[in-house]
C-alpha cells in the first residue's frame, strides 16, 4: 500500500508542478529559517565543543565591592582565592585565564591574535580535539615554558598547510607551539574558548594577584546559587573588608542562561518558531485543500473500493509528508549553503576568514532539526485537508463534489 | 442476496423534499442478472447507491447476505464494499496516475493480509478474464473507451465480490464495444455465479439479463 502511495504522491507533485514547486519552496525555506534559529540557539546555550559543559558553568568575570566607606572597588581574586573555592563540596574544577593579545607578522603585515593564558584546567573542563601535538600541563605552566597551542584556522591562515608543531609564533617574544585545536563555530564565547591562540597563563605579562576571571565548573547546574553565595562569603572573609560594615558584593557574570536573558530568549525564540512553521503551515493547508479537492474522484474510487475514511486520511497525511521530506531535503542543502554564507560574514573580519575552513552551521543536530521539522511540517499541513477531505461522501467525490 | 425492504430516500433541502426512493421493496437472488431502467431522474443511481451502501436509505431495511445493513460504521461499510461488492461506472473512473495493473490492484489494497505479490497475481488473472492482460503497463488515456470499462471490470471483480453494480456501463460505449462489455458480464455472470445489478437505459441491453425491473418516479412499476 505505502509503495502505491508513495507512487501516487511522486506522480501528483509532477502533474501539479506549479503547486509542488511552490510547495517546496516554502517548505525547504521555512525548514532552512527553523534549522538556522535552532542551531543558532543551539550553538548560544548548548553544550557543544569545545565548552561542553555550559550548562554547569558559571562565568566568573569579577567581583566588585561596595560599602558606606569604600564607595566601589574591585575585589583582587587571585590563585588563593581559588585554592579556597576549590574546596567547596559543589565545585567540579575552576580553569584561571586572562585574554589578551598577541602580535604576529605575516608578509610585512601585523596581525593581531587573539589569546587566552590558561592553567591546565582548561584541558579538563573544556574539551577540545586535538589535530596535531598535545596541550600544555601543569609542569609546563609551573617552568614557565612559552607554549601555545593555536585553532586550525589559524595554523593554516598563518603556516599554511603542513604541521606547525615546533614552529612560532608572536613577535619578539616568540611562543612555540605545541598543539593544534579544531575550529569550532563560535556565536557565543564566555570565556577562553573565543581565543586563537592558548598559552599557559604563568607567562602573562600581566600579575595574577589582580582579579581573574575564571571558569567554575559546578557539580550540578543546581548548585550554581550555592556557589554565588560561597564567593560571596568568601568575599566578605577577605582581610581588608571584614570590618567593613554594610558591604555589598556584586559578581559579574554568570551562567549563560543569566548573561543572555534566557528565559526572553527562548519566549521570542519559541514565538518566532512558531510563526516560522505555522504561517507557512496554513499557507499550506489552503494549497492542499486545493490540491486534494481536484482528487475528489480518486476520493470516491476509493471509497467505493473499500478505502475507509481514516485510511484515505492516512494516504494523504503520506502524500504530504513525503514531499515535506522531499522539502527537508532541500532545506538541508538550502541550510548548508545560506549556513556557511553567514560564518563567513560573521567571521568576515577576522584573520582565517581567508582560508575559509570554518565548520558551517550545518550539523548532525540542524539535520536533526531539519528532518523533525519537516515532518512536523508535513503533519500539521497535512492533517486537516487529508481528514476533511476523506470524510467527502463517496457519491459527491464520485461527481466531482468538494468537501463540506 | 440482495433484500431491499420499504426502503425510502428523500433528499430535503431548506425548501423542497424530493423523493428519490420511495418504500422500495426489492429481493435479488444469488446469481441473478438483474437490470434496472427508467428515465432519467427516477431514482435508478439512487437504488444503486443504496444497494452499494454508498449511500443510506431515509428509511428501510437494506440486506446483504441476510444480514441488515443498519446503522454500521464506516469503517464496517468500507470492509463490506470491499469483500462483497465490485463496482462498474458509467465513466469508468480510473486512476489517471496509475497504471492498469495499479488500478486493478485498488481494491486489494484494502484488503488484510494480501501481499503485493499476491495482488499483482491477482490482478494479472483479472485482466486476462477481460482480455486485457497485454496492458498492464498502459495508462488510461492510453486506452479505447471500451480497454477502460474492461479494466474497471477486471478492478470489479478483482476482489472475487459476490455481488456486481453496475452503472450504465455501456453508456459511453459505441454499440460494439458496449457488446464486447455486456458479453463479458454475462460471462461472468454464467461462469463464476456473480450476482449483478446492472443500471441501463438501453432496452437491448437490459432485454440480455434474467430480469428486469423498471423504475418510475422512485416507484418499482412491474
Amino acid at each position: 500500500m505505502l509503495r502505491n502511495y508513495i507512487k501516487i504522491a511522486f506522480k501528483v507533485m509532477l502533474r501539479q508542478k506549479f503547486f509542488t514547486g511552490v510547495s517546496l519552496f516554502g517548505i525547504s525555506f521555512t525548514i532552512m529559517i527553523f534549522s538556522i534559529t535552532t542551531v543558532i540557539f543551539d550553538l548560544g546555550y548548548g553544550d557543544n565543543a569545545p565548552a561542553v559543559n555550559r550548562s554547569r558553568t558559571l562565568y566568573l568575570d569579577g567581583i566588585s565591592m561596595e560599602s558606606p566607606t569604600v564607595p566601589y572597588a574591585r575585589v583582587n581574586i587571585g590563585d588563593d582565592f581559588y585554592k579556597k573555592l576549590r574546596d567547596s563540596r559543589d565545585v567540579e574544577n575552576i580553569c584561571i585565564y586572562k585574554a589578551g593579545n598577541i602580535r604576529s607578522f605575516k608578509n610585512g603585515k601585523v596581525i593581531i591574535f587573539n589569546v587566552s593564558y590558561t592553567d591546565e584546567e582548561l584541558w579538563h573542563i573544556y574539551n577540545y580535539t586535538f589535530l596535531e601535538g598535545r596541550p600544555y600541563n601543569k609542569r609546563d605552566i609551573i617552568t614557565g615554558k612559552r607554549y601555545a597551542v593555536i585553532s586550525e584556522s589559524t595554523k593554516k591562515y598563518y603556516f599554511g598547510n603542513g604541521s606547525a608543531i615546533g614552529k612560532y609564533i608572536g613577535d619578539e617574544k616568540k611562543f612555540q607551539i605545541i598543539g593544534v585545536v579544531k575550529n569550532k563555530v563560535i556565536l557565543y564565547a564566555n570565556g577562553p574558548e573565543v581565543a586563537n591562540i592558548l598559552i599557559p597563563y604563568s607567562i602573562s605579562t600581566t600579575s595574577y594577584a589582580s582579579s581573574n576571571p575564571a571558569i567554575i565548573l559546578a557539580k550540578s547546574n543546581k548548585v550554581i546559587p550555592d556557589i554565588k553565595d560561597e564567593l560571596v562569603r568568601m568575599t566578605k572573609r577577605i582581610d581588608q573588608y571584614k570590618s567593613l560594615k554594610d558591604i555589598r558584593i556584586r559578581l559579574s557574570g554568570g551562567t549563560v542562561f543569566e548573561m543572555r536573558d534566557f528565559g526572553y530568549a527562548i519566549l521570542g525564540l519559541s514565538i518566532f518558531l512558531f510563526f516560522i512553521v505555522v504561517i507557512p503551515a496554513l499557507n499550506l493547508i489552503g494549497l492542499n485543500v486545493n490540491r486534494i479537492s481536484e482528487r475528489s474522484s480518486e476520493i470516491g474510487i476509493r471509497k467505493a473500493f473499500g478505502a475507509s475514511s481514516s485510511v484515505l486520511a492516512g494516504q494523504f497525511i503520506i502524500e504530504n509528508i513525503i514531499i515535506t521530506f522531499i522539502g527537508g531535503i532541500l532545506g538541508v542543502i538550502l541550510t548548508f549553503v545560506v549556513s556557511s554564507a553567514l560564518v563567513r560574514m560573521i567571521f568576515y573580519n577576522s584573520p582565517e576568514s581567508a582560508d575559509g575552513v570554518y565548520s558551517a552551521l550545518i550539523s548532525w543536530k540542524s539535520v536533526l532539526y531539519s528532518i523533525l521539522s519537516a515532518l512536523f511540517f508535513g503533519l500539521v499541513s497535512g492533517v486537516i485537508p487529508a481528514w476533511r477531505m476523506s470524510r467527502l461522501h463517496a457519491i459527491k467525490a464520485l461527481k466531482g463534489g468538494s468537501a463540506s | 442476496m440482495i433484500k431491499l425492504i420499504n426502503v425510502e430516500k428523500i433528499y430535503r433541502t431548506s425548501s423542497i423534499e424530493t423523493v428519490a426512493l420511495n418504500k422500495v421493496n426489492i429481493n435479488i437472488q444469488k446469481g441473478e442478472f438483474v437490470s434496472v431502467m427508467g428515465p432519467s431522474g427516477c431514482g435508478k443511481s439512487t437504488l444503486l447507491n443504496i444497494i452499494g451502501l454508498l449511500d443510506e436509505p431515509t428509511s428501510g431495511t437494506i440486506e446483504i447476505a441476510d444480514t441488515p445493513i443498519t446503522g454500521y460504521a464506516d469503517k464496517k461499510l468500507a470492509y463490506l464494499r470491499n469483500e462483497k461488492l465490485g463496482f462498474i461506472f458509467q465513466s469508468y473512473h480510473l486512476i489517471s496516475d496509475l497504471s492498469v495493473l495499479d488500478n486493478v490492484e485498488i481494491p486489494l489494497l484494502y484488503r488484510k493480509g494480501v501481499s503485493g505479490s499476491v495482488r499483482r497475481k491477482l490482478a494479472l488473472e483479472a485482466l486476462e478474464k477481460v482480455g486485457l492482460n497485454s496492458r498492464t503497463k498502459h495508462f488510461p488515456n492510453q486506452l479505447s473507451g471500451g480497454q477502460r470499462q474492461r479494466v474497471a471490470i477486471a478492478r470489479a471483480i478483482v476482489g472475487n465480490p459476490e455481488v456486481l453494480l453496475a452503472d450504465e456501463p455501456t453508456g459511453n460505449l459505441d454499440s460494439v464495444m458496449g457488446e464486447e462489455i455486456m458479453n463479458i458480464m454475462l460471462n461472468l455472470n454464467k461462469t463464476e455465479g456473480t450476482t449483478i445489478v446492472m443500471v441501463t437505459h438501453d432496452e437491448y441491453m437490459a432485454g440480455k439479463t434474467e430480469r428486469l425491473i423498471r423504475f418510475f418516479d422512485g416507484r418499482q412499476v412491474n
